[in-house]
C-alpha cells in the first residue's frame, strides 16, 4: 500500500509511464481510501501552487561582471597585502640568512688550514682533510683551537 | 565571435568557449540561466534582496570553478548543484547567527510591502488571510529537512523532472520519487488547516 501511494505522488507530477498511470488510475477508482489520498496530495500541492511568484533582473549580468571584476581586483590586492603583511618577517629571514651565510663562509675559510710549518701537515691531514694552504691567519679561530689543544709545533 | 554565434552554441561549448579565452561564453551562461538560479535562491531564502545577493555569489563561484567543470557532465545540473549547496550553507548560516526568521513572511522587499499595504486596503480580510496562508505555507516548507526542501522546490516551483533532480542531489529516482511523496505528506499533516475537507 505504502509503494502504491508513492506512485500515487509521481503519478499526480506526471512521472509515471502510461502503463503505470493506467494501473493506479484504476486503483483509485477502485479503492477510497487511496481516493482521499490522493485529493489530500493535490490540494497540498495547488496550495503551493498558489505562492507563485517569479523573480527576474533585468541587470543581472551586468551587475555579475562588476563583481567579478570586483572579486578579481580584490583577489590580486589580497595576494600583495599578503606580503605587505609579512614584509617584516621577510626582511628578518633576510637578515638571518645573510648572518648564517656569513658565519658560514668563516668556517669554511678557518677550515682551509693555513699552515707553512711541515709537521702541522699531519694535523691538518686528521682534522681538516689535508687542506694546508700558506699560513694559519693570525688569531683565527683554528688557530687558537689547535695552539690550545697543543698540537700546534 | 560574434554574438548572435554564441546564443546558437550549447552550454558545453560555451564553457569550452571560455576556456580559450571568449569572455562573451560566460555572459552568455549567465543571462541563460540567471532567472532560474534567482528562482532557486528566492524559494528557499524567501527573500528578493538575499535571493538577488545569492545569485550573483553563485555565478562568482561558477566563473571561477569553471576550470573543475567535467565536460562530460551537464552543466546546468552542475549550476543548480552549487546553487542548491549555496542556499542551504546561507540557510544554515542564517540559522546559526540568528540574524532573519525563515520564511517569515515580510523581511524588507519594498515592492511585496507596498503591494500589502494596497491589498490591506482595498480587501482587508482577503489580505489577512492570505498573508496568513502564505506564511503557514512558508514555515510548512521550512520546517522540511533540507532533502525534502530541496526536493519541493525543484520540482514544484523550478519544474525540474524526477530524473533532473536525482542528478542534481546525486541520488536515485525512486529515491526522489520516495522523498517528494514524505514531503507532501508532511505538508498535509502541516497545512491541514487549509485543506477542505
Amino acid at each position: 500500500m505504502k509503494k502504491i501511494k508513492t506512485k500515487l505522488s509521481a503519478y499526480l507530477d506526471g512521472e509515471l509511464d502510461p502503463e503505470q498511470v493506467k494501473e493506479i488510475e484504476l486503483r483509485i477508482n477502485q479503492n477510497p481510501e487511496l481516493r482521499s489520498e490522493y485529493k489530500r496530495l493535490k490540494q497540498v500541492y495547488s496550495l503551493l501552487q498558489r505562492e507563485e511568484r517569479t523573480l527576474t533582473d533585468p541587470f543581472f549580468t551586468t551587475r555579475l561582471n562588476v563583481r567579478l571584476q570586483q572579486v578579481r581586483r580584490a583577489k590580486k590586492m589580497t595576494l600583495w597585502r599578503y606580503f605587505w603583511s609579512r614584509r617584516i618577517l621577510l626582511s628578518a629571514s633576510v637578515i638571518a640568512g645573510l648572518i648564517v651565510g656569513m658565519m658560514l663562509g668563516v668556517e669554511i675559510q678557518d677550515k682551509i688550514l693555513k699552515t707553512e710549518n711541515p709537521e702541522n701537515h699531519e694535523i691538518a691531514q686528521k682534522y681538516f682533510g689535508g687542506k694546508v694552504l700558506s699560513t694559519i691567519p693570525e688569531g683565527s679561530i683554528t688557530e687558537n683551537y689547535i695552539k690550545l689543544s697543543g698540537q700546534v709545533k | 565571435m560574434i554574438p548572435n554565434d554564441i546564443k546558437l552554441l550549447d552550454d558545453n561549448e560555451l564553457v569550452r568557449q571560455y576556456h580559450a579565452g571568449v569572455a562573451m561564453a560566460f555572459e552568455e551562461l549567465a543571462e541563460r540561466y540567471h532567472t532560474f538560479v534567482l528562482n532557486i535562491c528566492f524559494r528557499f531564502l524567501n527573500d528578493e534582496n538575499d535571493a538577488k545577493d545569492a545569485a550573483q555569489d553563485i555565478f562568482v563561484k561558477v566563473h571561477f570553478a569553471l576550470n573543475k567543470f567535467k565536460p562530460e557532465a551537464q552543466f546546468s545540473t552542475w549550476l543548480y548543484r552549487i546553487a542548491v549547496n549555496h542556499c542551504l550553507n546561507v540557510l544554515r548560516s542564517r540559522k546559526r547567527k540568528k540574524w532573519l526568521l525563515v520564511f517569515s513572511g515580510y523581511s524588507g522587499d519594498n515592492k511585496e510591502y507596498i503591494d500589502n499595504i494596497k491589498d490591506m486596503k482595498n480587501n482587508p480580510e482577503h489580505h489577512f488571510d492570505r498573508k496568513e496562508k502564505q506564511q503557514a505555507i512558508n514555515q510548512a516548507l521550512a520546517s522540511l529537512n533540507d532533502d525534502y526542501r530541496t526536493a519541493v522546490i525543484l520540482h514544484r516551483y523550478q519544474g525540474l523532472s524526477y530524473k533532473e533532480i536525482s542528478e542534481v542531489m546525486g541520488t536515485s529516482v525512486s529515491s526522489i520519487e520516495s522523498k517528494l511523496f514524505r514531503a507532501k505528506k508532511k505538508l498535509a499533516e502541516l497545512l491541514k488547516d487549509y485543506l477542505k475537507n
